[in-house]
């Protein structure tokens, strides 16, 4: 009965005929330490998960597993005054692994393989963006990193401001959290992209359309976590450095980090961390995009305690950007924006290549004060304790400059906002108990935002407060997930109506509630279904928002009377990895009642400045639903395939109309080689990537300034290799977008109403890890 | 000893850090507005509210205007004469007489200052830096600068000059000429643009800072 389920899984999903024939003499050879003080742990108890074995380790932590066969395994350990961990890694050749225990928030921990550090299987639907696949798109916008992700678009206003959508849903509708705390930005802002260094990650997440019960009701679409690597547990200094140049805006970055363990004063570690990135226009096949540069200075620090009884952590981060926005793609009014439509190339087509960056242009600064405290209320539970602050400045600058000489040579912005946010959380979780795994907690935020310059968005006070709780119940072969938080939300804004200001009181509360299951009938073989009904509280700007917004060249107006969005949405993920083939495929659908969105009205309205278009915030019942997948296959000689694609659909129900903005079925393709490791060079690789996007041929009637752009197709690739020199690697990865130069506009792209996207690109990126110094240098890298 | 040292450097560069992160904000704005009633918050950004076309035949002066009561966005503006609420009129026909010479004088006000501030004024203080366009058409040279406009039987001269070097139009006063009766309406489009040191007499350069579309009839 199983094994026939096994093969009817198999012809389903992968309509493959490859036959079950392993190796199963592989042996595991492993290590358990104390991940506070690198501690070897004997007589901990190893518990390999199905097929069911139990080890003790030695006196030196050490233990042996015999006659494996290849797949993914999970091992679960348990050492006195430690948290019981269950790893997971791949097993494909036999290696050695050490285990740390214990802390982090996950049950699935990263671990450290001597060989080869594997691919993991997940046990959640969601996907990982770790070191080396980081490394292919080192110096991008945050946005641009996560495309690599299946299921991930962006929304562009050119190529250096790029919002992540997921789900074709971005904004409000999805979060991000910048190493453990939700980023408040001026979200609303289409062309406001999250304000997160990419260089401070190691490891980015993307949770679709599940578990954000943990994070808050928002967050419908799905979470990006950003997460920093963990520090140092014993004595050490170590660093890295990164540095990318591209051709295309001859843009320069250098990044660099150096993180320590003191040796002196017990449990302390500490890591500094910062950026500096300079570009200049970029270029489209053609011609360059007058006043595209980007200037960014971001640094962060972390300063942790980890000690016996508890453990606290300090960390703070400032992003500081100025970005100019193409000088064609600011239009004065209608008549402007006819105009710029009906050219064939930009107006301002002729501009050669700078790197000032003049009006317009966004300046914006984001700092981040974490508190982080914790400590253990048993051997398999912990209390967590974090407060943040975050301070967000965001100045615009139109490119018209006042007509009064005096006001425009003070060259104030247009719009300045300022977003401040108090956070705090408490969190409870326990761990493998009597099968349970769990959290609970409680969440406050209070928000207040203020402006200077034009009224579009109006000051308020918002507060919001929560509580959560989230049980999961394990069994070697499926897990279930129950989880439901309980929201309530005010907005007090002070909304300009007939020249006074008028006070508004807005309350909003909901209950949201998600389960699941994740079923492993075989190794290597993982299904998800999640079930989650949420809400999300209209947004100040789709309340209230009333004026031009030069960004979008359009008058945009808040509806007062809007309700709260409510969405039951299914997903389901399926992740199969078999010898050389590996597989995964989600498939999601979400209903929303009153989902919010924009429409443009009947006719422009005229303004002093001329006639602009109108768009009305309003709320329909819709539909979104999705299928993604990707594939890959590794030959012989050490060649592999990989395919992606991806198909979303938006449909409003009440008026019968796609909705708008939706991402174009898109498909890729990746031919690779991997190259044999020599003594010197290692994981060298190169591939060729061949993307092809069609055109989007589901969009409302008369909802957009112009119709959207043609399919197109690019070429690019990445060649990477690591060197080792005197046993300290060095990585280099080039890598070419749009390698044919090809011309083309994004549906996407705000900008493909004014000029075509950016050519060809070649970036060369150069990291560097490094170690200044190690007490138990053995410890790092045995052999 | 060199490690120590080095502790004590990243130390020194982690309360450095600290140090920056704490500097202070006083100058920020709040979200509570400073008034509640009456203007809005004080704030640097200018308004322009209202554009008037003074007519003159030589006798009487007809005049029409096209008001925007908090400037662009907000409160939708409206034309006139003879409307005062944004319910009204929304699209202004300039009614003139066939073969007849007029003067015509624009005036900019931002009313929602008390006491209305009359922002042509400051046009002229900036002539240099400032022109006005007639449905985008670039005038002929000083001093017989003037443009047909198309379609009607209308002819506009320039009749001020910013006093540069090489003088050039300003068109706050202006001459209208017009021909035989016409038929139907014609557009009318009546911009200022601000040109900070590119203006050269042509509509090309600069920002607009004001767009009315009017309609013209020759009766």
């Amino acid at each position: 009965m199983f094994i026939n389920k096994q093969i009817l899984v198999f012809i389903i999903l992968f309509l493959s005929s490859l036959c079950r024939s392993q190796n199963c003499s592989l042996q595991l050879k492993g290590i358990v330490r104390d991940e506070d003080n690198s501690e070897h742990l004997g007589f901990a108890v190893v518990k390999l998960l199905s097929p069911e074995k139990i080890i003790q380790t030695n006196e030196r932590g050490e233990f042996v597993f015999d006659n494996l066969c290849n797949g993914n395994y999970k091992v679960l350990i348990q050492h006195v005054g430690c948290k019981d961990t269950i790893f997971s890694f791949d097993l494909l050749k036999s290696k050695k692994i050490i285990f740390k225990l214990p802390h982090t928030f996950n049950l699935l921990k990263d671990i450290e393989i001597v060989e080869k550090k594997a691919d993991e299987v997940l046990p959640q639907a969601f996907e990982t963006l770790k070191m080396k696949e980081l490394d292919k798109s080192k110096g991008l916008p945050l946005g641009e990193v996560l495309k690599n992700l299946n299921g991930i678009t962006t929304f562009n206003n050119g190529a250096t401001i790029s919002k992540p959508m997921i789900n074709g849903m971005q904004g409000y509708r999805i979060m991000t959290l910048n190493n453990g705390i939700r980023q408040e930005g001026q979200n609303w802002g289409n062309e406001h992209a999250p304000e997160i260094d990419p260089f401070i990650a190691q490891k980015i997440t993307v949770i679709r359309g599940t578990s954000t019960v943990r994070y808050g009701s928002d967050a419908i679409g799905g979470v990006v976590l950003i997460e920093p690597a963990t520090l140092p547990d014993s004595a050490s200094v170590t660093g890295e450095l990164n540095t990318v140049g591209a051709t295309n805006g001859r843009s320069g970055i250098v990044s660099g980090q150096l993180q320590g363990y003191f040796d002196k004063i017990k449990g302390f570690s500490w890591r500094v961390q910062g950026t500096v990135k300079q570009a200049g226009s970029m270029k489209t096949p053609t011609y360059y995009l007058k006043n595209t540069g980007v200037q960014e200075k971001n640094f962060s620090y972390t300063l942790a305690y980890h000690g016996k009884k508890f453990n606290a952590e300090i960390f703070y981060s400032q992003f500081n950007s100025e970005i100019g926005i193409f000088s064609s793609a600011h239009i004065g009014n209608l008549t402007d924006l006819q105009a710029a439509f009906n050219r064939s190339n930009p107006a301002d087509s002729s501009a050669t290549f700078s790197y000032n960056i003049d009006r317009p242009k966004q300046v914006s600064e984001h700092e981040l004060i974490k508190f982080n405290f914790h400590f253990h209320t048993g051997l398999r539970s912990r209390f967590y304790a974090n407060y943040a602050y975050q301070y967000n400045k965001r100045q615009e600058y139109d490119k018209h400059k006042p007509r009064n000489n005096a006001l425009a040579e003070l060259n104030l912005p247009d719009y300045d906002f300022r977003l401040t946010t108090h956070y705090g959380e408490v969190l409870w979780e326990h761990d493998y108990i009597n099968r349970f795994s769990g959290k609970f907690g409680a969440q406050g935020m209070y928000q207040e935002n203020a402006y200077t310059g034009r009224y579009l968005l109006p000051g308020f006070f918002s507060g919001t407060w929560g509580v959560f709780a989230i049980e999961k119940y394990i069994l070697p072969k499926i897990e279930f997930e129950i989880g439901a938080r309980y929201d309530e939300r005010y907005i007090t804004p002070y909304v300009l109506e007939l020249n006074e200001f008028v006070r508004y009181h807005n309350s909003f509360s909901g209950l949201s509630v998600n389960t699941g299951f994740i079923y492993k009938p075989i190794t290597n073989l993982k299904t998800s279904f999640y079930a989650a009904n949420g809400w999300r509280s209209p947004s100040v700007n789709e309340l209230y928002t009333n004026g031009l917004h030069q960004g979008s060249a359009a008058i945009e107006r808040g509806n007062k009377n809007l309700k709260t969005e409510r969405s039951l949405n299914l997903i389901s993920n399926t992740q199969h990895k078999f010898k050389k083939f590996e597989t995964e495929l989600t498939i999601y659908n979400y209903y929303f009642s009153n989902f919010i969105y924009y429409v443009p009205a009947d006719r422009p309205e005229l303004t002093i400045r001329g006639a602009f278009p109108v768009f009305n915030y309003t709320q329909n019942n819709a539909n979104i639903f999705g299928v993604d997948g990707s594939t890959k296959y590794s030959f012989i000689f050490n060649l592999y395939l990989k395919a992606r694609g991806m198909i979303v659909r938006g449909y409003n129900i009440d008026n019968k109309q796609p909705l708008i903005y939706m991402p174009a079925d898109r498909i890729e393709g990746t031919v690779g080689y991997t190259f044999k490791d020599k003594k010197y060079l290692k994981e060298s690789y190169i591939e060729v990537v061949s993307q092809l996007v069609n055109k989007q041929i589901r969009v409302p009637v008369n909802s957009d300034f112009a119709p959207p752009p043609e399919k197109y197709f690019l070429l690019g690739g990445n060649l990477s290799t690591t060197l080792l020199l005197k046993r300290r690697p060095l990585i280099f990865t080039l890598s070419v977008t749009n390698g044919l130069n090809t011309i083309y506009r994004d549906y996407l792209d705000r900008f493909r109403y004014y000029n075509d996207a950016a050519g060809t690109n070649i970036t060369f990126r150069l990291r560097m890890p490094f170690t200044l110094y190690n007490k138990n240098k053995q410890s790092k890298h045995e052999k | 000893m060199k490690t120590t040292t080095k502790m004590i450097l990243s130390a020194a560069v982690a309360i450095a850090l600290v140090g920056v992160s704490c500097k202070k904000k006083d100058d920020d704005p709040k979200p509570t507005p400073t008034t509640t009633t009456g203007n809005p918050p004080p704030n640097a950004q200018e308004v322009i509210t209202t554009m008037k076309v003074m007519i003159n035949d030589g006798t009487t002066t007809a005049t029409y205007f096209y008001k925007d009561p908090d400037g662009d966005g907000g409160i939708t503006g409206f034309y006139g004469p003879g409307t005062t609420t944004a319910s009204a009129q929304t699209d202004s026909v300039i009614n003139l007489l066939a073969n007849k010479n007029y003067t015509v004088n624009l005036l900019l006000l931002d009313e929602t200052k008390n006491p209305i501030d009359t922002i042509s004024n400051e046009v002229l203080a900036e002539a240099a830096d400032h022109m006005f366009f007639f449905n985008q058409q670039s005038p002929s040279a000083l001093p017989s600068a003037s443009v047909t406009i198309s379609g009607t039987n209308l002819t506009i001269t320039y009749k001020d000059s910013d006093g540069a070097a090489t003088p050039k139009p300003i068109g706050l006063f202006t001459e209208w000429m017009t021909g035989a009766m016409t038929a139907t309406k014609k557009e009318l489009n009546i911009e200022l643009k601000h040109q900070p040191g590119v203006k050269d007499g042509t509509y090309a350069p600069g920002d607009v800072d004001v767009a009315v579309p009017f309609k013209i009839k020759i009766n």
